[in-house]
This record gives C-alpha cells, sequence and structure tokens, in this order.
C-alpha cells in the first residue's frame, strides 16, 4: 500500500511466455494457466492488495468472462471500448470510450491505491501513446509458444526501462519489474 | 561436456532486432552498461563495456564456448567476423557459400546440407567445449530438430513495438524449458535456460 496522498501509479502487470507473447494468436493462453502456480500465486496476492482499479480493452475483458472471471466490486473494473457497452454487463464493470489520456489523468485526481492496467496489447500500446504507464511487472513464463499476441501491438517505438526489481520462483518463473523511463 | 548453446538477446516485448535487422538497442547494453572492459578477441576485436555482473557472466560464458553456429544473415550482418569469430571455428548454414569464401586464413566454414550436419560438425570443431548458436532462424531449427540443450535470453531493458522477433510461427509448441539461472545486469536480465528434451 502506497502513502495516501502518493501518486498513483498506473502498473501493467502481466505473464509472458520467454519468446515474448501474452497468448497465442487466439487469445488461447492454457500454456500458462495450466502451470501449477506455487504458494503466494507469484506475489499476485499481494499485488492485489496494493490496486483498487482496473482496466482492460474490450477483447480482454471477453476473453475474462468467458474464462469465468468474477468482477467483483472489491475494485473498481474499466472496461476501454470504442463500441457500445454490451446489455448485460456486470454491475460494477463501466465501460467508457474517450481519450485516455485525460480519463487517466481524472483517474490519479481521485486518491486511491494503484492502478491495474490488464491488458491486451492493443490498450498497452495506446496507454504508452500518451505517456500513461509508470511500470512493467512482466512474469516470464518458462515455455516458448512459437508465435502469438504481442505484450504491445505492433507499431515502432523505444522506450527505455530500469529494472526495478527481480525474483525468480521456484517453478522457474521469472518476474522482471521496469519502472518506464523519462516518465514525469 | 559439449553442449549447444542459444545465445540471443531480446527486448522485453520480444524482438531480437529493429524493422531493418538493427540490434543497437537489444545488443545496447554489451557497449554501455557499465565500467568493466571486456576484450572479445577474434579477427574484429571489440571491448565492451558492461556491469560487474555481467562480466562475471560473459566471462563463464565465453570460457565455455568453442565453436559458433549460426546463419547467413548473421554472417553478412558480422561481414564474416573479419574471417576469426572469437569464440573459435565458425560454421555458417547457407544454401549457397559466399563469393570469396571460405578465405585462407580463416576459420570461418560454411555447411550446406542442413542444421544436423552443421551441430555436427561444429561439436567436433569445438574439441570437447560448447557450441554457441546465434540467429534466430538458426536457433528456431536447432530447436525443432531437438539439438539444443541450452538458450540464454539476454533481456534488455527496452520496449521495441515491432521488428524481428525470436520465433514467428515455432512448431512443437509449447516448447517448456527448465529452471534458468537468472543473473541482474544493469540494463539487461541474463536468465539461462535448460531445453528439456522431448
Amino acid at each position: 500500500m502506497t502513502e495516501p496522498l502518493a501518486r498513483r501509479r498506473v502498473i501493467v502487470h502481466i505473464a509472458t511466455s520467454a519468446d515474448g507473447y501474452i497468448a497465442r494468436p487466439d487469445g488461447d493462453i492454457e500454456w500458462l494457466t495450466s502451470r501449477p502456480a506455487p504458494k503466494g500465486f507469484y506475489g499476485m496476492n499481494a499485488f492485489m492488495q496494493s490496486i483498487d482499479t482496473k482496466l482492460l480493452g474490450r477483447k480482454t475483458y471477453e476473453v475474462s468472462l468467458r474464462m469465468g472471471a468474477k468482477f467483483d466490486a472489491k475494485s473498481r473494473h474499466i472496461v476501454f471500448s470504442r463500441q457500445a457497452p454490451p446489455a448485460d454487463a456486470p454491475a460494477g464493470v463501466e465501460f467508457v470510450n474517450g481519450a485516455i489520456g485525460p480519463f487517466v489523468s481524472g483517474l490519479r485526481e481521485h486518491p486511491g491505491k494503484d492502478i491495474w492496467l490488464m491488458g491486451g496489447g492493443d490498450l498497452i500500446a495506446s496507454f504508452l501513446d500518451e505517456q500513461a504507464i509508470d511500470e512493467f511487472v512482466i512474469s516470464v513464463a518458462p515455455v516458448f509458444i512459437g508465435d502469438g499476441i504481442p505484450l504491445i501491438a505492433r507499431r515502432h517505438r523505444h522506450v527505455p526501462l530500469g529494472l526495478q526489481s527481480l525474483e525468480r520462483f521456484e517453478d522457474g518463473l521469472v518476474q522482471l519489474r521496469y519502472r518506464v523511463r523519462n516518465h514525469p | 561436456m559439449s553442449k549447444v548453446v542459444a545465445i540471443m538477446s531480446l527486448s522485453l516485448d520480444g524482438y531480437v532486432a529493429d524493422l531493418n535487422d538493427g540490434v543497437a538497442e537489444v545488443f545496447d547494453w554489451y557497449i554501455n552498461s557499465g565500467e568493466v572492459e571486456f576484450h572479445t578477441g577474434g579477427s574484429d576485436p571489440m571491448t565492451f563495456k558492461v556491469s560487474g555482473p555481467s562480466a562475471e557472466h560473459l566471462r563463464g560464458l565465453w570460457s565455455e564456448l568453442g565453436a559458433v553456429l549460426t546463419g547467413r544473415r548473421t554472417f553478412d550482418k558480422a561481414e564474416g567476423w573479419g574471417g576469426n569469430h572469437a569464440w573459435g571455428p565458425a560454421f555458417v548454414l547457407t544454401h549457397h557459400v559466399p563469393d570469396g569464401w571460405p578465405r585462407p586464413n580463416s576459420t570461418v566454414h560454411f555447411v550446406t546440407d542442413g542444421i544436423e550436419s552443421a551441430v555436427r560438425q561444429a561439436t567436433a570443431a569445438a574439441a570437447g567445449k560448447s557450441v554457441g548458436v546465434h540467429g534466430a532462424n538458426t536457433i528456431q531449427q536447432c530447436l525443432k530438430a531437438g539439438l539444443l540443450d541450452e538458450i540464454h535470453v539476454d533481456i534488455a531493458a527496452v520496449l521495441l513495438g515491432s521488428g524481428v522477433r525470436l520465433f514467428d510461427r515455432l512448431a512443437g509448441t509449447p516448447v517448456v524449458l527448465g529452471n534458468p539461472t537468472v543473473i541482474r545486469g544493469v540494463g539487461v536480465t541474463h536468465l539461462r535456460y535448460p531445453v528439456r528434451k522431448a
């Protein structure tokens, strides 16, 4: 938990394969979910305590729904989508269709915990374009999947990062925490 | 023991080079990540400047290597390493031997009859040491043929967003790797994974 008046950070916390994909081309992440996670679930439970808002793209939202995700009221869920919101959205899930920069600035004006940018690659790319990401926590699973959806939707860029911490878990997963450089 | 070891530098989002085959961003740590000098040797000697942990990692790794195996693209990009690669004899997997090669006083060899032959020749030339494999395509062929023992992934602290991926459409996935050793440098994290043989 950060100090009450600390700037709320926007954090991408996501797993990739060792060849840098977040999912197979069709969105499948069985290569990741089939791994028996060690106790503590790679620090995920502690991370969940440090955030109170989750941001996700429309495709990621729909995949999560299909996988049985429950969008409970413990945190605020915000889905970025250019389409109209679905009629049957669970209570507590907000849909926004506006510019990312001003929206995130608005979020940061209110005190709160950190903000989890869940993905996918398109939304992460749009946030990078707006310089709206503070940190990346990347969990590299020890597996190659050979093809798939990259961490960031493809577009040329050069974003220098600073490694903040590094942890290897007993099953070979390596978690890297980076701060985005040149960021106020 | 002689092993076949793939060695690649990647951006955090999985690119080995930019769209113009440029590797400056992912190799930046070799030349500009610390104060420890590391001399490569070979016909085109270079001096790397890296952090203490990266220097120790490189010294350990390079002392294990006795030969190198690459594809034609890497050979062209490196302009044939001046005729002698720092790791020892070099074996270049190619369909056609380039004009003007092989050269006298050069330890660069060309293999035109496939990956198994290339690995066999490089392993023999390494004389008990390991074979370092460079180049996304060659690594992919080694992996597919079950000839790879280890893969070193040096993750550079940069996002590139586009470029050449380590693997595009690798068959036979998921390729499950073992537990890596991890060394934290400056601007780079060295991961050394054992490949689990089927």
